[in-house]
């Protein structure tokens, strides 16, 4: 209730103002007739001072200065456009570099793959003494029959070819690939055990190179010179569990044909109570025992077993391959926000004056900090939008191949969703560098103007003493 | 600020019970308020505009009364304040805690 006359309040504003300095004249007014017929008046306050306080008390006292602040602090901006251009543009680029890395590695390494439990899919490989991996479609099936450590596993493989006519990338799957990923279907139904000769599309693929077509169940492609009758299409969002995104399933083993057997990856669910370390010795003692009749080189020395929860392993290691890169985005972004601490100082020293005047004419401190602070907001505000406008750039289809080499044509991952939220807490960060510049070195000179800009403002000598004190404990380092 | 709004309103609060309960004797003007307050008070409690003003903006933001342009008997355009029933209800509520306030101060200065 109160809210809502405050807000009719608000928006009659102008009236409001024009009804109560009204009201205040024909006060006095009354108040002058009544002293002229003899009566004992009472005493006249300052007239702008009554309407001053009938304003606050409806609360909207600061909406009125903070328009003020941001005028004042627009006219600011376009007295000096280089100087707000320079910090839009850096801490855009900052922040845009940032909020593209971030959304890069949030797609790859923290969005779980589009199949139910996903953190329960593992993928598992034993290696060779001489460094050859990879198991055949003849091991598959029996480890299958023989393993103890995982309920089901499933087969894979990547499948380079041209579906109709199109390149496309695509995979051979085992018949039981789609129970145990369970990514559910679209339109139709997925690849089953006692299938042969079909095919799944991505929801993408389908969409895109079929027109959606409502009608595709049964239709026959092309693939490699087989003819394959299409039987469904995966649910969106399913792309495969790998990095580059599949466009179709078909299912495996591939005709036999001249030349090494073909290799699969596997996939296993973990049978409940099974941690991964116990799954890969039991993976090893069964890989060792198959592969007991090969030369000794080529028997299962080692097994690994990873999470496929997301493209890529959120591990220990990855963060530290990754590490440096985060570290120069972060620097890229200090260096940026360095800089424009330093020209906001500059252009603090030369404001001294003006500051000293707005003191001296009885600005409070805290309107004075306020403002400092919408100045800040208003540069703030552009370089966040300019960081999402990059960040959203690179995140876009144009560069989306960059990540495959030059002329691929595989998609990648639909990237993106996140850049905006990321960039948000950043605003905070860029508010503060207005008030509270963090460089490193500097002269004498620089510290001790500091120190007298925040005695300026703050009227605090121990303020001052901290730029003191902080200016020192950066001298040891130097 | 001003000595008038010290008389008024020594304690907080105070400045709105009186004006409320002036007006639950008829829709009156600002000044027509202030003037009331100070004859009835036999000149002890002077309400200055200073205070009178937000004082009758807080009673309005709460909706305790309501406001309207209309002509003075001596036909002069005046803003004039009535009490509503919430506002009604409100002088009940503040003359109540005012008089066990009262009481309370009566108590110690006669103890």
């Amino acid at each position: 209730m109160r809210l809502w006359s405050r807000l009719r309040q608000w928006i009659g504003h102008r009236q409001f103002e024009a009804d109560l300095a009204e009201e205040i004249r024909i006060h006095r007014e009354m108040e002058h007739d009544y002293r002229a017929a003899g009566g004992e008046g009472r005493f006249f306050g300052s007239e702008a001072l009554a309407l001053e306080q009938s304003r606050e008390a409806w609360g909207f006292a600061w909406l009125d200065s903070f328009a003020q602040d941001i005028r004042y602090a627009w006219r600011g901006i376009r007295r000096a456009p280089g100087f707000a251009l320079t910090v839009i543009g850096t801490i855009g680029l900052g922040l845009g570099i940032n909020a593209t890395l971030f959304t890069v590695f949030n797609t790859y390494v923290f969005r779980t793959i589009a199949v139910s439990d996903p953190h329960n899919l593992y993928e598992f490989w034993w290696e060779s003494r001489d460094g050859t991996w990879g198991a055949t479609w003849p091991q598959f099936q029996e480890l299958r029959r023989e393993n103890n450590v995982f309920t089901d596993v499933a087969a894979y493989d990547s499948l380079y070819a041209a579906l109709d006519g199109r390149p496309a990338t695509g995979e051979t799957v085992s018949g039981n690939y789609f129970a145990v990923l369970a990514p559910g279907a679209h339109l139709g139904r997925l690849i089953q055990p006692d299938d042969a000769d079909v095919i799944v599309l991505s929801y993408d693929t389908w969409r895109n190179s079929y027109g959606a077509d409502p009608h595709i169940l049964g239709r026959k492609l092309r693939l490699r010179g087989r003819t394959l009758e299409v039987i469904g299409v995966a649910r969106s969002g399913f792309t495969g569990i790998a990095d580059v995104v599949r466009e179709f399933w078909v299912k495996g083993p591939p005709p036999a044909s001249a030349g090494p057997p073909p290799s699969v990856r596997l996939l296993g669910r973990l049978r409940p109570g099974v941690t991964p370390e116990v799954a890969c010795s039991g993976v090893l003692v069964w890989a060792q025992a198959e592969t007991s009749g090969l030369p000794a080189a080529r028997r299962a020395a080692r097994t690994h077993i990873v999470s496929r929860a997301t493209p890529i392993e959120y591990s220990p290691r990855m963060l530290a391959a990754l590490a440096p890169l985060f570290a120069a985005f972060g620097l890229v972004l200090a260096i940026a926000c360095a800089n424009v601490s330093n020209m906001m100082l500059a252009r603090a020293l030369v404001r001294q004056r003006e500051i000293a005047i707005r003191v001296s004419l009885g600005a409070g401190r805290t309107r004075l900090v306020r403002q400092l602070l919408t100045e800040s907001l208003l540069l703030a505000f552009p370089a966040a939008a300019a960081g999402i406008a990059i960040s959203s750039g690179c995140c876009s289809e144009r560069f989306r191949h960059l990540s495959y080499g030059s002329s691929s044509s595989h998609p990648s991952k639909p990237i993106g969703g996140s850049a905006p939220s990321f960039c948000w807490p950043r605003y905070a960060r860029r508010c503060c560098s207005g008030l509270c510049p963090r460089c490193k070195p500097h002269g004498r000179g620089w510290w001790r103007q500091t120190a007298e800009i925040f005695r300026a403002i703050t009227g605090h000598r121990a303020c001052a003493a901290f730029w003191w004190r902080a200016r020192w404990r950066c001298a040891r380092f130097y | 600020m001003s000595k008038a709004s010290r008389d008024a309103d020594f304690l907080p609060g105070t400045l709105e019970m009186l004006v409320l309960k002036t007006l639950s004797r008829g829709p009156n003007h600002g000044w027509g308020i202030a003037q009331h307050i100070q004859q009835v008070s036999n000149d002890a409690l002077k309400v200055g505009e200073g205070s009178l003003y937000p004082a009758l903006q807080r009673l309005l933001l709460n909706e305790f009364v309501s406001a309207e342009w209309a002509l003075t008997e001596n036909n002069r355009r005046a803003r004039y304040y009535r009490i509503t029933p919430a506002g009604r209800k409100q002088l009940v509520e503040e003359k109540r805690s005012f008089d066990f306030l009262l009481a309370g101060i009566a108590r110690v200065m006669e103890s």
